[in-house]
């Protein structure tokens, strides 16, 4: 007799038990999967679960005890102190399902437990397939910039359309209203919010992600079995209102999806391949690189339709659409009534649309919906036609996030070998397929140079850089920026110095040509300097350049200067230009000259590199 | 108190933390079409998260007003999804006579495949009678329909 047997033990539990200890079943993978295991040097046993939740073990210990947590589970099973929903077969149904079936429990000896709850959600969310859904990154919303994945769940009889009432399945954090978002950031990554599932209907992620929040979505059908599908809701509904750890970099939203695919699959293997940081676009790389995806959908943002509706009309009915917008009775002039019906739908459908974007983001007000409306009962008597995006390519065929290069330069006749260590993840001259043209975000790039008369030398570490270069053009008009947090090797007239640094700048970018744009942004930056004379100078300047996306790969002019308020500036003329070998091959040429307040320089740099 | 941060991203839901009444007068009903936005800054912290926040859903309970307690609401006796959240997609869905709010909207009245493409001209014909004006609410404009159906031979029976 086991030490875990216990007087009110019926017969039939006592056998089952020892059992199960003798099968070690508490060490089965998918036992320990679906308590959400992970090694931890930190507990006794070994292994602690991400679960952080007392509500989802049975046993005290349960969350660093697998085999007490499995017997626990098996007592509940067979009592009849709860009932109902509540009862361990109802809550846990894989858990029940997969101990039944490992030790062939004969069900006529279990209590009758009816799961009204469960099976009353599983007709609601009525699953025969699933999509994993990934809402890329926007320019203007930094912490998109690494995209979300979640599931969606799909009825057998899915059609066009009507995927808007299916399920998402979302991992996020529980955040508390009154937090903003640099606190969030702080927490995020420090861990301090639980996570939690939560699922409902399609649409509404729809229109948090395509409309709210401007981000196209990608939608890569998974290729599970109805039986894996049942499975993943299963473990799904033992998840429900269960807090996790959660953390931005390695515990997020993306992980946790993979834990489930996992789960129900167990040959793949997806967690595993991630040491420090799950990044949502590598999910979706991994997934695919397991064959787990049948086809790829995109669903364009409304951003995304804005720009092809603008760019679909000549310039003049671009004027009429923005004027119409503003003032309903540009539909009387003659100018407008000289087009054809499908012309003037376009330009009603262009008004109306930009009155739409514009309407996200201010309170509904009397004038605009009277006039939103009086432009839907205008095009209701004009033919319409379906608008088709361009697709570009979709996230996972762009090139990997992390990147290592090896160049040769020479810096006013001194020769230097430079490697050059990018921890993720795009600038703006790196090939842009399958990213977001105009938007550069570098976490941890670190230069280091050897230089033949001075030897090895740390010549910059940018903490982080990002830089935004969005067009503007006569609807939409947003805001480009620029941030770097780093250090870098500043040269003097005798010297280098190395110095930390933060800098911003603020301005516009314009269209020039679908591919060229040109971007002014005025700039500050504080310096923390040991040659000056106080801990942190500040210094203030402007940035103009033109950026020019050609076939072979991106080039880019960039004049920039700023002036100390002690009266110390630099300018920098640079010229890059990138050539794009394959996705993750790539070399990049650069020229620069620099005017300093006491001497000026001049280098050039070709490098090889390489993204992993 | 907490709200549903992502329902400040929902145009026609008027969430607010105060407890509704199934079928109440806060159940998201009786909001403008055309709805705009408020409560940005409260957006942002959501899209920072991919987060929720206290009440999460989980398909049981609509997400975006506290009408019912699973998500669907009675048209003339039949349940339904609450259109409520997509009034205004549809809207614009009926006046061009295409897009995914009308075939959304078709599923969820149980309209056979057959069927669709008269669903589609007959709302697209009765934008005026659906939407008269900018002050209609959720449900006359979901009234109407109905009422527009019943009047049609072969999309009588879903409207029955």
């Amino acid at each position: 007799m086991s030490s875990y047997a216990r007087a009110n033990d019926n017969q039939y539990l006592v056998q089952l038990k020892e059992q199960a200890i003798k099968a070690k079943l508490s060490e089965d993978s998918t036992w320990r999967a679906l308590l959400h295991y992970h090694e931890d040097s930190f507990s006794s046993s070994g292994y602690s679960s991400y679960v952080d939740d007392a509500d989802f073990f049975y046993a005290e210990d349960g969350d660093t005890n697998s085999e007490a947590e499995l017997l626990s589970t098996l007592e509940q099973v067979f009592s009849t102190q709860t009932q109902g929903n509540d009862q361990a077969q109802c809550r846990f149904v894989y858990r029940f399902n997969w101990l039944s079936e490992k030790l062939s429990i004969d069900s006529d000896k279990l209590p009758k437990a009816t799961c009204s709850d469960y099976q009353m959600w599983r007709k609601e969310v009525n699953a025969y397939s699933a999509s994993l859904v990934f809402p890329a990154s926007t320019l203007n919303s930094p912490s998109s910039m690494f995209g979300h994945t979640l599931l969606r769940f799909d009825p057998k009889d899915i059609e066009e359309g009507s995927d808007w009432l299916s399920y998402a399945l979302n991992f996020g954090a529980n955040v508390d209203s009154g937090d903003n978002s640099i606190f969030f950031a702080y927490r995020g990554l420090a861990g301090g919010y639980p996570g939690v599932y939560n699922m409902m209907r399609y649409f509404e992620k729809i229109k948090e992600y395509n409309r709210m929040e401007n981000r196209d979505m990608w939608e890569y059908k998974l290729n599970l079995t109805q039986k894996e599908v049942d499975l993943v809701l299963q473990h799904v509904w033992e998840l429900k209102d269960i807090n996790f750890d959660y953390f931005f970099l390695d515990e997020n939203c993306s992980f946790r999806l993979l834990e489930l695919l996992e789960l129900v699959r167990p040959e793949v293997n997806l967690t595993d391949q991630f040491n420090y940081a799950v990044i949502p676009t590598n999910t979706v790389r991994v997934v695919i690189d397991q064959g787990m995806v049948d086809e790829i959908r995109f669903r364009p943002s409304e951003v995304s339709v804005l720009r092809t509706r603008i760019k679909s009309l000549s310039s003049e009915s671009q004027i009429l659409a923005r004027e119409l917008a503003d003032d309903i009775d540009v539909m009387e002039r003659p100018e407008f009534q000289a087009l054809e019906d499908k012309e003037k739908a376009d330009v009603i459908q262009l008004a109306y649309s930009f009155l739409r974007y514009q309407q996200r983001k201010v309170q509904r007000s009397k004038e605009m919906a009277k006039r939103s409306h009086r432009l839907l009962l205008a095009l209701n008597k004009l033919p319409s036609e379906e608008l088709v995006v361009k697709e570009p390519a979709s996230p996972e065929t762009g090139h990997e996030t992390s990147m290592l290069s090896f160049g040769l330069g020479e810096r006013n006749d001194d020769f230097y070998q430079q490697i050059n260590f990018r921890v993720n993840y795009h600038d703006l001259l790196d090939n842009e397929q399958g990213y977001l043209r105009g938007a550069q975000i570098m976490f941890a790039n670190t230069e280091l140079r050897y230089y033949e008369d001075a030897g090895l030398k740390f010549n910059r570490f940018d903490l982080l850089d990002i830089n935004s270069i969005s067009k503007r053009n006569r609807f939409l008009t947003p805001l480009s920026w620029r941030v770097n947090v780093g250090y870098e090797r500043v040269f003097s007239e005798y010297d280098d110095t190395g110095v930390l640094q933060v800098n911003a700048g603020a301005g516009h970018t314009y269209e020039v040509t679908d591919d060229i744009a040109a971007y002014g942004l005025l700039t500050a930056r504080l310096e923390h300097n040991k040659d000056f004379e106080y801990f942190a100078e500040p210094a203030f300047g402007a940035a103009f350049g033109v950026l020019n996306n050609t076939t072979f790969g991106a080039q880019k002019w960039d004049i920039n200067g700023y002036k100390f308020l002690n009266g110390e500036y630099r300018i920098k003329g640079s010229f890059d230009q990138n050539i794009n070998l394959s996705v993750n091959h790539a070399l990049r040429f650069s020229l620069g000259y620099e005017w300093h307040k006491q001497d000026t320089f001049m280098e050039a740099f070709a490098s090889y590199r390489f993204y992993f | 108190m907490k709200r549903s941060l992502l329902a400040a991203g929902f145009l026609a839901a008027s969430f607010s933390a105060s407890a509704v009444v199934p079928g109440g007068d806060s159940c998201g009903w009786g909001n403008m079409l055309f709805e705009g936005q408020s409560g940005l800054p409260m957006h942002v912290v959501a899209s920072t998260t991919n987060g929720t926040s206290g009440n999460a859903s989980f398909g049981m309970t609509s997400g975006t007003n506290g009408c019912s307690a699973d998500g669907t609401l009675t048209y003339g006796g039949k349940p339904m999804i609450d259109l409520g959240a997509i009034m205004d997609e549809f809207s614009e869905d009926v006046a061009r006579g295409h897009g995914d709010a009308l075939r959304t909207v078709a599923v969820a009245l149980n309209i056979e495949a057959q069927d669709r493409a008269t669903f589609d001209e007959v709302m697209h014909e009765n934008f005026a009678v659906i939407f008269p004006s900018e002050n209609v609410t959720a449900e006359e404009a979901m009234t109407a329909v109905l009422d527009v159906m019943k009047a049609d031979a072969r999309l009588s029976k879903y409207a029955a």
